[in-house]
């Protein structure tokens, strides 16, 4: 009898449900991240994310597991350009995290705050493009490496991409 | 000293330790650097947003289970599945198709449905079903533009456009459909409309009416079908700019009414039959003149 591992000469697909919910669980944060900085919209988010999924599903005998990735990425990406693309889009960030109590004054917290308000702004001032690969390298940590997988561009187009986002948030909130 | 990190990834590098020690240390010296830095320090403070992993995959696999792939099939099934999909095939090619029906300007179609219903199309408008689902007893449709349906009694019976959905179980009734406005009169039984935002039930003689984003309003009528059949279109306070939609779609005309105000409200009927005719009705009531060159006509105050 076989034994489904090991010496089946096919690839593992990803009609296997093993296999799609083990590639869910390795994308889906990252598939989200990208999908609210876009969007800066959670509910959507997830939609787009559940969509892209269930995409990946129908089309399962056509995805090659290596191509899995970069197939949840691109889609996502389409459906969101599909969806919103003629919205403006208006980033409504709960990326800031509460801070504990502190013994600074209420002075420097004050101007903290507002520093932190312009570079909120800022950030969702920034190209689309831009924008992702800030979030997913500052937020989610992901190397520029990745991000050129996700986003199937060049390591050397994300950098340039990185450069700009920062040297354009300097600009608007350089002088604070 | 200022211009030297200016080639396009010199920020990336920095961020990944990647630049040289003169770079690194002129980059310090530099006005900039604190500036950057700072930047870089707040988003230490930023939190990735929550995501329900679970609940999400919960919903894909809901989504998604009825199309699971059955395993273990032996595999001299195939083969007698493959002989048996020739033979299908063909049925499903009559039955898997999509049908559209449209109607241009000026003209209206009378259609049977699959299950003997009849639908009436005005102008301009379309619809498009798929002849596998009127088999599986799942009536549903598409529409564009204007259509007046005379459903048999039985199953669910639902009219689907970008506005919103109608669903029947067997009734009379006109929906028209445009990208801003979409209206539903019941004449016969009890229709349910649906839109993103609310439900409503109508029953015979009652109208809903949804205009842009105003707030949908429900209305009351006698007439026992609508007048387009009879070769006349009405409207009931009805701003003037669909009104002229309207005519353009039935005449095959463009309207210039840049100089009007196609908001004000317009209660009417105009003739199907002779355009200047229904400029005139429509025209003298709200006080504008209008001149007619070949198929395009200019709006202006009187």
């Amino acid at each position: 009898m076989k034994n489904n591992k090991g010496f089946m000469s096919e690839k593992k697909s990803v009609c296997e449900p093993s296999v799609f919910e083990e590639l869910y669980s390795e994308h889906s944060k990252s598939l989200y991240s990208f999908a609210f900085y876009k969007s800066g919209n959670s509910a959507q988010s997830e939609d787009l994310v559940q969509e892209a999924f269930i995409k990946m599903w129908n089309n399962c005998a056509k995805v090659i597991l290596e191509k899995a990735k970069s197939f949840l990425f691109t889609v996502t990406n389409n459906l969101f350009l599909n969806e919103v693309a003629h919205k403006k889009v208006v980033l409504n960030y709960t990326l800031i995290g509460g801070k504990e109590s502190t013994n600074e004054s209420p002075e420097f917290l004050m101007e903290e705050k507002e520093f932190m308000n312009t570079l909120q702004n800022a950030i969702a001032a920034l190209k689309e493009g831009q924008r992702e690969v800030f979030l997913l390298n500052r937020i989610d940590k992901k190397t520029y490496k990745e991000i050129a997988e996700m986003l199937s561009i060049s390591v050397k187009a994300v950098e340039k991409r990185m450069h700009l986002a920062l040297k354009q948030l300097r600009e608007k909130v350089g002088n604070i | 000293m200022k211009n030297e990190h200016t080639d396009d990834t010199f920020l990336s590098r920095w961020l990944e330790n990647d630049l040289t020690n003169e770079e690194l240390v002129s980059f310090k010296k530099g006005p900039e650097y604190k500036e950057y830095q700072k930047i870089i320090d707040a988003t230490q403070n930023f939190n990735a947003p929550n995501f329900n992993k679970k609940e999400v995959l919960e919903k894909i696999l809901q989504k998604t289970s009825d199309k699971k792939v059955r395993k273990l099939v032996p595999n001299w099934m195939y083969a007698a599945a493959a002989s048996v999909v020739l033979l299908l095939s063909s049925v499903y090619y009559l039955s898997g198709t999509t049908e559209t029906f449209s109607t241009s300007f000026g003209e209206q179609l009378a259609l049977v449905l699959p299950d003997g219903s009849e639908v009436l199309l005005n102008s301009k408008s379309s619809i498009s079903y798929k002849k596998s689902d009127w088999f599986n007893g799942t009536r549903t449709l598409e529409l564009n533009g204007e259509g007046y349906f005379k459903v048999k009694k039985g199953s669910r019976f639902t009219v689907n456009s970008e506005n919103g959905n109608v669903g029947v179980l067997g009734t009379q009734f006109n929906v028209k459909t445009d990208p801003s406005y979409f209206e539903v009169l019941c004449y016969e039984g009890k229709v349910q409309v649906q839109n993103s935002e609310e439900t409503a039930i109508l029953t015979q003689g009652v109208s809903f009416r949804k205009i842009e984003n105003k707030t949908s309003e429900k209305g009351a009528f006698i007439d026992s079908k609508p007048n387009w059949i009879d070769g006349e279109t009405s409207f009931n306070n009805t701003p003037l700019k669909y009104v002229l939609t309207a005519l353009e779609k039935q005449y095959n005309i463009q309207i210039n009414s840049s100089n009007i105000d196609v908001n004000i409200l317009y209660t009417g009927v105009f003739t199907n039959k002779n355009l200047n005719l229904a400029l005139q009705t429509i025209c003298a009531p709200v006080s504008v003149q209008f001149s007619v060159d070949k198929n395009k006509v200019v709006l202006s105050k009187k």
